[in-house]
């Protein structure tokens, strides 16, 4: 959509100010996230830039909020930076690792329930004689849905009757009823763009059932079942009310000491925090689309 | 051609093979859904379930209080009553003490009257110096006890069946014998809250539809070289933590943040009167329109982008200039990914918690959090349920909508 | 390539010499209905011999896919018996009837190499390495596709893709080969060049194949035998020009080539089974019985417009001519297409092959126009049903 030849001064105003408008509102998105990133290295425990970050002044940066991010809750604060004791000391000690550590827990359980769950009822619901394919569609995608509150409250109240609360197993098992959604609408895209007649052509050469499913279909969705399973992952990392419903001090995941952060007394290390994060959320953006390239290389589409 | 159709006697026989196979076809599509299926019946649909019962159904206080809900039922509401009710309800705070139930009961009745907590604790202390007539005693103990409206918040709580939480969710009062009126102007809480939220969410849809209909526009219209690229604008921030995202804003927004010190060092305020834009409902506009842009901007690309250009083509080959060859041509054909794009940000924002939490300060919290409110510090899970069901209603009445106008699986998925 | 083909021949005449009936696959009595209503194939009886190209051709809900569905085993036969060497193959899964089969749309595994999609019925079947290597590298080269094997399917143009194809169908070495529709995705001169290929590959491998289709010039081209489908019942089972030359219903004769139809009654019976017929305008036309009707009963003619003689020189009684407007020309290259009317009502439609003499047609003139009774056929238009 190229300016055309025959456009008239107003048209051409009209077409500047437009891409104008897009990009601003493409920089509204962006900026935000990514704003924090050089402001997590203020020296000084403010959330502006500081006179001397504006003129790249060096002593206005600094790695004090990482190393704090780090050393919070050490036991010895006072061991020689990255030295064998500082790691173990960090790695065993530190809250915000501990955090980290939770975090990840309970994401890899989670994704791994739903992926599994979520897979195997899309292969179902993408035959053609499951009955009552829609109403079971829209039930399996509700936790999308439901309002966040609603499903925390109501999980808790069950949990705390059985004695699931403050468990590791209680809130991974309240993620993946939250992550199966994504499993479910992944695969089944990636089902219903499925060639049927490559499961016939397979059985025509010899493949038994098995075959066709390990060697023909699995290969097939994958890239459908990871990018569930990332969105999954990502749901689950991310999530925070049902973490504030459900845990305790002990299971407490990035976010929620994140929200703890916030609400308590907001510190930059909060931001060196959060650029750690958005470093992740670029890695997993990133093998998205090399997973999105892949699965457009294998259907024979050109990579673009 | 007789033989062209099958005959009678074959035909029963036939069917009755096409179904059995049909039956094992399908038995084999459900044993695969069935473990998921099972899961989310169990640890979501029953819980929710289970959760909106506490809404109407209450035998909590009926349990405790057998005498006292057996007498007092009776009571006409309009004088005090009779000296058996101050005798079962003596009874029954007897026994709760000796349960150590008596907090809860307090607490239960201080959500109907505010400061009938320390009434019925002070009752429960001198239970043992109280004689009959209980009447006179309990006036002696405490004259709120001859107030009708304490008595009135305990017939209130008998019923095990009540509409009372629901009542209470949309600032109703009820004196219990059938008149309804609405709370007094100072004291309604939860219409104007629901109403909050409903607008906040409209207002964040329409903006998010203002911002993200031309950036579609735009995206779908350039060669998908481009548009790879600048989709990642679009995705980085999908995929990047609420809780980040949240932060970023409070760091924008506040007071000494990057945008009033930007202003303030342009000359567009003064350093004395920066602009509040957050901890209200600014905050929350802001915030929740950023965070729930892509799920506009991510369904409405997907419908452009299946529409050709031919069709604009087509219109200006026929003699419409382009405004009108855009809004008769194009527009009409948008229309499924404007509504699922805006469905599903109103729907979203209507159960937003985390950000209105941290950003909205006084006037900028919606009902989720006030319901957070009832089940963890109140204590109220009646009204907390009520109030769930009236959200959860909303938002499946959208959904409802949503799964109509499109397809599920195009859900949010870029 | 010669490695592959010769082996494959061996192997087939050996088997051949036992089976004494000749015949690979026997459809008995098939019927086949998808919602107990209605009957899709019709009381279907058909013999394939061993080493034949079979074509099924018929428009599209004929029956004709159907019947390949039945024999690859993707579809149950509702009623009756398909035999395959002798065996019954009813109840018998697809992967187990080693019958090799080519795709409409290929059904190239899109995330394997060419080279793994013609391993991939080897490996099934447990070959040892070094021999599948040796099958898969010949595969490759009888389609000439040998410096290709690394490549994905996505990567080829459609015509390699469809000899990938073909190759994977082959390569294990089946007995039979059916083809649905393979070449429907071709453009025209693809299309052309693959019907030779594949023709060569048959004469050259002995294979049997069935070959669907709705192209009845392919059908035409490349078949030994043709079985057209219509309404679910084989109307003809013939070579291509019998097909063409003698057709057995009006059906066939209608959407095998091009075709003249008028309506009649018959006047009267010769020997040799031609018939005088009385055309709707009175005209009297003579024609060959196929459905040998007595004297006042409807027929329907049908002749072939080249068959047709505009202004005959010499005139003679056993040629009787009839008197038509020309309507229109259409100038071919090749030849001209004359349309004429009889009586203003039916029209009929002649091919004048372009040979430099007859220059002197024009809109508006009354020509003479003539047939040889043996080119024109009288059916009886009330039998719409097979003869198989």
């Amino acid at each position: 959509m190229s300016l055309p030849v025959y456009a008239g001064p107003f048209e051409r105003l009209w077409y500047y100010l437009f891409r104008l408008f897009c990009i601003l509102v493409l920089l509204f998105l962006v900026l935000p996230v990514l704003i924090i990133v050089p402001l997590s290295f203020n020296a000084e425990p403010y959330f502006t830039f500081t006179h001397g970050m504006l003129s790249l002044d060096p002593a206005a940066f600094s790695l004090r909020w990482y190393r704090d991010v780090f050393q919070n809750g050490m036991v010895d604060p006072t061991l020689p930076f990255a030295s064998w004791a500082w790691l173990s000391d960090v790695w065993q000690n530190s809250q915000w690792i501990h955090s980290a550590k939770n975090s990840f827990l309970i994401a890899i359980g989670a994704t791994v329930l739903s992926t599994i769950l979520g897979t195997l009822a899309a292969l179902g619901l993408s035959q053609e004689s499951m009955p009552a394919n829609r109403l079971i569609t829209a039930i399996l995608i509700s936790p999308i849905i439901v309002p966040i509150i609603v499903t925390s409250a109501s999980i808790f109240f069950l949990f705390a009757r059985i004695g699931l609360t403050n468990t590791y197993l209680g809130i991974v098992l309240a993620h993946t009823v939250l992550g199966t959604p994504f499993v479910v609408i992944t695969v089944t895209a990636a089902m219903s763009g499925f060639d049927r007649s490559l499961i016939r052509a397979a059985q025509m050469l010899g493949a038994r059932p098995h075959v066709v499913f390990f060697r023909i279909i699995m290969p097939l969705i994958m890239p459908g079942v990871i990018s569930g399973a990332l969105f999954a992952f990502g749901t689950s990392f991310d999530e925070v009310v049902a973490v504030i419903f459900l845990t305790d001090f002990e299971q407490r995941t990035i976010p929620r000491q994140m929200w703890s952060g916030i609400r308590e007394q907001i510190s930059p290390s909060i931001l060196a925090v959060a650029s750690i994060l958005v470093c992740l959320s670029i890695l997993l953006l990133t093998v998205m689309e090399l997973l999105r390239r892949r699965s457009e290389r294998i259907r024979g589409l050109a990579p673009s | 051609m007789s033989d062209h159709v099958v005959s009678v006697e074959d035909k029963a026989v036939l069917k009755k093979q096409l179904s059995t196979a049909l039956r094992l076809q399908k038995f084999r599509a459900v044993l695969l859904v069935a473990p998921l299926l099972l899961f989310v019946l169990i640890t979501f649909l029953v819980p929710i379930a289970s959760m909106l019962t506490r809404s109407f159904y209450s035998p909590d206080f009926a349990r405790e209080m057998p005498a006292t809900a057996a007498t007092i039922s009776s009571w006409s509401g309009t004088d005090l009553p009779d000296e058996n009710v101050y005798a079962a309800l003596v009874q029954d705070l007897t026994s709760a003490q000796a349960r150590k139930t008596i907090g809860s009961i307090a607490n239960a009745v201080n959500m109907e009257v505010s400061g009938a907590r320390s009434l019925i604790m002070k009752l429960g202390r001198n239970l043992d110096d109280i004689d009959p007539p209980y009447k006179q005693a309990l006036d002696k103990l405490d004259p709120k006890w001859s107030n009708s409206e304490t008595w009135q918040a305990l017939q209130n709580l008998t019923p095990e069946y009540t509409g009372r939480f629901y009542l209470t969710a949309v600032d109703l009062l009820s004196d219990g014998h059938a008149e309804i009126s609405l709370q007094p102007e100072d004291r309604r809480i939860y219409a104007p809250l629901f109403l909050r939220t409903f607008a906040i969410g409209a207002i964040v849809t329409l903006i998010c539809l203002l911002l993200g209909f031309p950036v579609a526009y735009w995206l779908s219209a350039l060669p998908l070289r481009y548009a790879n690229v600048l989709m990642i604008f679009v995705l980085l921030p999908f995929w990047t933590s609420l809780l980040v995202r949240t932060t970023a804003w409070i760091v924008l927004l506040q007071n000494q943040g990057v945008i009033n010190s930007l202003l303030v060092w342009a000359g567009a305020v003064g350093d004395g009167n920066r602009l509040p834009l957050i901890f209200n409902s600014v905050g929350t506009v802001i915030a929740m329109t950023h965070i729930l842009l892509p799920f506009m901007i991510l369904p409405l690309y997907s419908v452009m982008k299946t529409i050709p250009p031919s069709y604009l083509r087509a219109a200006r080959s026929l003699g419409a200039n382009q405004l009108t060859a855009f809004v008769r041509v194009y527009l009409p054909q948008t229309k499924p990914g404007v509504a699922a794009g805006c469905l599903l940000v109103f729907i979203l924002s209507l159960g937003y918690y985390i950000t209105p939490a941290l950003v909205g300060g006084e006037s900028g919290t919606l009902i989720s959090n006030i319901i957070a409110h009832h089940v963890q510090k109140s204590l109220n899970w009646g009204l907390a349920a009520a109030l769930s069901a009236l959200l959860l209603l909303s938002v499946l009445i959208l959904y409802w909508a949503y799964n109509r106008l499109a397809k599920v699986d195009g859900l949010k998925l870029g | 390539m010669a490695d592959l083909g010769n082996a494959v021949r061996q192997d087939r005449t050996h088997n051949g010499a036992h089976e004494a009936d000749g015949s690979i696959v026997r459809f008995v009595n098939v019927q086949k209905t998808y919602d107990a209503e209605r009957l899709i194939v019709r009381n279907l009886n058909l013999d394939v011999m061993r080493g034949e190209f079979l074509t099924l051709l018929g428009p599209s809900g004929s029956g004709k896919t159907t019947t390949l569905m039945m024999l690859a085993g993707f579809e149950p036969a509702t009623h009756g018996e398909i035999i395959l060497n002798g065996r019954n193959i009813n109840r018998l899964a697809p992967d187990k009837r080693g019958i090799g089969m080519v795709f409409q749309n290929y059904a190239l595994f899109p995330h394997m190499s060419v080279a793994e999609n013609l391993a991939f019925p080897l490996q099934v079947r447990s070959m040892p390495k070094a021999e599948l290597e040796r099958r898969v590298k010949s595969a490759l080269d009888m389609v000439e596709l040998s410096a290709l094997g690394s490549r994905r399917p996505a990567q080829l143009s459609g015509g390699q893709q469809q000899r990938v194809a073909v190759a994977r169908a082959l390569v294990f070495e089946p007995q039979l080969v059916l083809m649905d529709e393979p070449l429907g995705a071709l453009d025209k001169r693809l299309r052309e060049q693959m019907q030779y290929e594949i023709k060569s590959l048959h004469d050259r491998l002995g294979v049997t194949i069935v070959y669907v289709t709705h192209d009845q010039s392919e059908a035409l081209t490349m078949s030994n035998r043709v079985a057209v489908f219509n309404d679910g019942v084989i109307q003809q089972l013939s070579a291509p020009a019998d097909l063409y030359e003698k057709p057995r219903t009006a059906f066939v004769a209608d959407f095998i080539g091009e075709n003249n139809s008028l309506s009649g009654s018959v006047n009267g019976v010769y020997d040799n089974q031609i018939v005088s017929v009385r055309l709707a305008g009175g005209e009297i036309v003579q024609a060959v019985s196929v459905d040998q009707l007595g004297p006042g009963h409807p027929v329907i003619l049908s002749i072939r417009p080249e068959r047709i003689v505009l202004n005959p020189r010499i005139k003679n009684a056993s040629m009787p001519t009839l008197a038509a407007t020309v309507e229109d020309l259409v100038y071919y290259g090749d030849h001209v297409r004359v349309r004429l009317s009889i009586d203003g009502q039916s029209t009929i439609v002649v091919k004048v092959a372009n040979d430099g003499h007859e220059t002197s047609i024009a809109k508006g003139d009354v020509q003479q126009i003539a047939w040889r009774a043996e080119d024109c056929r009288a059916f009886n238009p009330r039998q719409g049903g097979g003869d198989v």
